[in-house]
């Protein structure tokens, strides 16, 4: 057993790993990385080209579509869609994975990390500060990375409880709809302002980049395409709220099922402590992957392998195909849970940790025996509140 | 993994619930971000549809001749698109560009010395430079290279080039050495009739035939070629000069060489209180300080640590990071990246930076504490 976490944080599934052991499987995982990172090369320079390529081209088809064909209803359907996907791939294949620098060593200039801007309403400076880094660094340590419900979701029994924590669901329903804009926000802490610990101009101070991009970003997709398009206004417009709205609804579920399904894991700040493979640990145990093919890989940006990502944030993402049976091995080996399923239990993981969680820990708890209770009763009843019972079981509770 | 404090963070621990609020990342801003309108490289790509020469951001050139010109000294001619041409009206004589040519999906840069003059370049729109055959680059341009092909270049830049003034001159080379001064040399035949001396070793001399040219044209130059083998090798000491350019004091020098022979001159140049009278330019790598304490390197965002002796980017390449970089010696920028925290020495200019989050160039630091990188 690490001495760095607490043995009752860590997932029941996973067998607890003497020191030794830890040391041992981090090196593991770095032979895996020196021998991959060791293979990247022309193929890796071409793949992310042909990402860029397929970016440009569905973008420049649908843009015009929607112009010259937007009155036409299956027209401007394919093309919403068609402008839909072109932006969830320029975020999440392109514009994520060349902005953690995967690609800076290929010396290019546009697919430089230090460069890049991406086709979203949150600044690629901003991001790179709450992603790359402090998401990164601190992956799922409470009070320190962000990204566990952004602020203003509750994610874990171990986050304090408060009335607003009732409104988890609608509240998880309205980040999904407007994620860029919750993304954007991220930087500012807007739940500080929320919570009474700091005032609205001082929140509101800390958004100049996010003014900016803002404006860009509305001003490109609500203003100049449409007016462009003249009397194609409408459905210009029409095409490009739904294209957001699709990519930010995408781009949020694949993002919570990196990282908020049942079996992941928060910590507790232990980080001054933690050695290069508890950290690799860490990154296991605080994301999950989904399973699909090669068409859903390339729509999650790759982000369906969460685990090779966090692990190697900074490695080409089209090479975690090719890692994750590795990775998966030898966490079989060393007996540490590998998280993953279909994007449908995923999913449901999601939905239930963050029902679950706009309740206070003792009510959960309560309800939880009211149902074991009640299900032990004979007949129809018991057969029901069994069910109840079952779907109310939580990993970390 | 280091602490947060290295990278210049806070934790305040909320009683003893573990919860902690790191500082940074509320005071946390980015210095004047300016989102683009569209992405310059769309143009570029677009455009480049048309013609690989039509770009606006990236500057292009057509391969049109490649020519040894010794064993290991080729000569390769460009030219550019039209608006490359305005930008290049004002290159002077002394200076380099530098050239990108991908490799097995990696862009590499090297920095290339002109070797026509701009007022050649205003007549005919081409650009010649003089590329010797070592390393990568080089040997791609010599043997893969083909006429028609289109590389990526950027502006003249460097600082070594003619005064303002017109004065007597005195230009010292060896080997590759003379690439840059070939049109110096013509530039300060062409604009005044004061004396040019030129002091060249080399065991093949590259451009024998244009200064051979020059010298019959201008009576006013004097050209040493001094031919030496590796069996017996020419030393730059007072007494050539003495020989050769006894006036050397009332003049502007010149120096591009390997390492040993600018040190050379520059010793002698002080020890006569003539410093301020010599202009140096060096293409070689810098030099790693063996002797430097290894110190502690931290790349936070790619989560790596490393022990680096010397120069950072080879510090950082030996650990098996793959940091931007190009020319290797500090013109470029392309390595530029932050310092979030420790202090460094520049290699060229001995400065030593101890500031938090400013840029540096990895390729001409060192550390001399343990130091923070975002990278
Ligand atoms: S590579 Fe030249 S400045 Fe860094």
């Amino acid at each position: 057993m690490s001495t760095l976490y607490p043995e009752a944080r860590f997932n029941r599934k996973s067998r607890v790993l003497s020191p030794e052991e830890v040391a041992e499987f981090g090196r593991r995982i770095d032979a895996l990385r020196d021998a991959t990172r060791a293979k990247i090369g022309e193929q890796d320079a071409k793949y992310i080209y042909r990402v860029r390529n397929f970016v440009r081209y569905t973008e420049i088809a649908s843009r015009s579509a929607l112009m010259f064909g937007g009155w036409i209803p299956p027209v401007w359907l394919l093309a919403s869609v068609t402008l839909g996907v072109s932006k969830i791939v320029e975020n999440m294949e392109l514009g994520h994975n060349v902005m953690h620098g995967q690609f800076d060593w290929m010396n290019d200039p546009s697919m430089n990390g230090a460069n890049y801007d991406w086709d979203t309403v949150c600044s690629g400076e901003d991001w790179k500060h709450t992603h790359n880094f402090m998401h990164h660094t601190y992956t799922n340590v409470l009070g320190v990375d962000h990204d566990i419900g952004y602020g203003v979701l509750r994610m874990t029994d171990s986050q304090e409880w408060k009335p607003r924590n009732l409104a988890n669901l609608p509240m998880a329903f309205t980040l999904m709809v407007g994620f860029e804009w919750l993304l954007a926000l991220q930087n500012l802490h807007l739940e500080d302002f929320l919570d009474g610990k700091a005032p609205l101009t001082k929140v509101l101070s800390k958004g100049g980049s996010f003014a900016k991009k803002a404006t860009r970003q509305f001003t490109k997709d609500y203003v100049v395409f449409p007016v462009l398009a003249g009397p194609m206004f409408l459905p210009v417009l029409a095409g490009n709220v739904t294209a957001n709205l699709i990519r930010n609804v995408w781009a949020f579920s694949i993002i919570f099922c990196g990282h908020f399904t049942e079996d992941v894991e928060m910590f507790e700040n232990n980080l001054d402590k933690e050695t290069k493979a508890e950290w690799y640990l860490r990154q296991l145990k605080g994301s999950s992957n989904m399973i699909g093919g090669k068409v859903f890989n390339f729509l999650t940006g790759n982000l369906s392998f969460q685990i090779e990502h966090h692990m190697f944030p900074d490695m080409p993402a089209n090479r975690y195909v090719e890692m994750a049976p590795e990775v998966q091995k030898i966490c079989a080996e060393f007996g540490q849970h590998y998280n993953t399923g279909s994007f449908a239990k995923q999913m449901t993981g999601v939905v239930k940790r963050i029902a679950i969680h706009s309740l206070p820990n003792e009510t959960v708890k309560s309800i939880r025996t009211t149902l074991n209770l009640q299900a032990e009763k004979k007949g129809i009843t018991g057969k029901v509140f069994k069910r109840l019972a079952k779907a109310a079981e939580y990993a970390p509770l | 993994m280091k602490a947060p404090a290295a990278a210049n963070c806070t934790w305040q621990a909320k009683g003893n619930d573990m919860q902690a609020t790191l500082t940074s990342s509320t005071n946390y801003q980015p210095a004047a971000y300016k989102p683009h309108w569209v992405r310059e490289d769309f143009v570029d790509f677009v455009l480049a549809k048309i013609n690989p020469l039509w770009t606006v951001t990236r500057t292009m050139a057509r391969v049109e001749n490649i020519e040894y010109i010794e064993d290991d000294m080729v000569k390769v001619t460009l030219s550019t698109n039209h608006l490359l041409n305005r930008r290049f009206k004002t290159f002077k004589a002394g200076q380099f560009i530098m050239l990108t040519v991908t490799i097995a999906g990696v862009r590499h840069q090297r920095a290339y010395s002109l070797v026509n003059t701009p007022e050649n370049y205003a007549k005919t729109g081409r650009l010649v430079i003089g590329v010797k055959r070592q390393g990568r680059v080089s040997n791609y341009l010599a043997k893969q290279a083909k006429i028609g092909d289109v590389l990526e270049i950027a502006p003249a830049s460097g600082e070594f080039m003619l005064t303002e003034e017109a004065t007597p001159a005195l230009f010292i080379s060896a080997g590759s050495g003379i690439t840059p001064i070939v049109p110096m040399i013509q530039q300060a035949l062409e604009r005044s009739k004061l004396p040019v001396t030129l002091i060249y070793y080399s065991r093949d001399p590259a451009f024998r035939m244009e200064l051979e040219t020059l010298a019959a044209a201008y009576p006013q130059f004097d050209l040493n070629i001094i031919v030496d083998s590796a069996e017996k090798p020419a030393f730059f000491d007072v007494e050539t000069l003495e020989r050769i350019c006894p006036d050397a004091a009332t003049r502007e020098t010149y120096v591009c060489a390997a390492p040993g022979l600018m040190t050379a001159t520059r010793k002698i140049w002080e020890s006569f209180g003539w410093s301020d009278k010599m202009r140096q330019e060096s293409f070689l790598p810098i030099k790693v300080d063996e002797n430097a304490e290894a110190q502690l390197v931290n790349f936070r965002r790619s989560q790596r640590e490393f022990e680096a002796k010397g120069n950072l980017l080879a510090s950082a390449e030996a650990a098996g990071l793959t940091p931007t970089y190009g020319c290797r010696m500090g013109v470029c920028n392309a390595c530029v990246c932050t310092k979030v925290s420790g202090s460094v020495r520049n290699q060229v200019t001995g400065e030593i930076n101890d500031q938090n989050n400013v840029q540096i160039k990895l390729c001409v630091n060192a550390a001399i504490s343990e130091v923070v990188i975002d990278l």
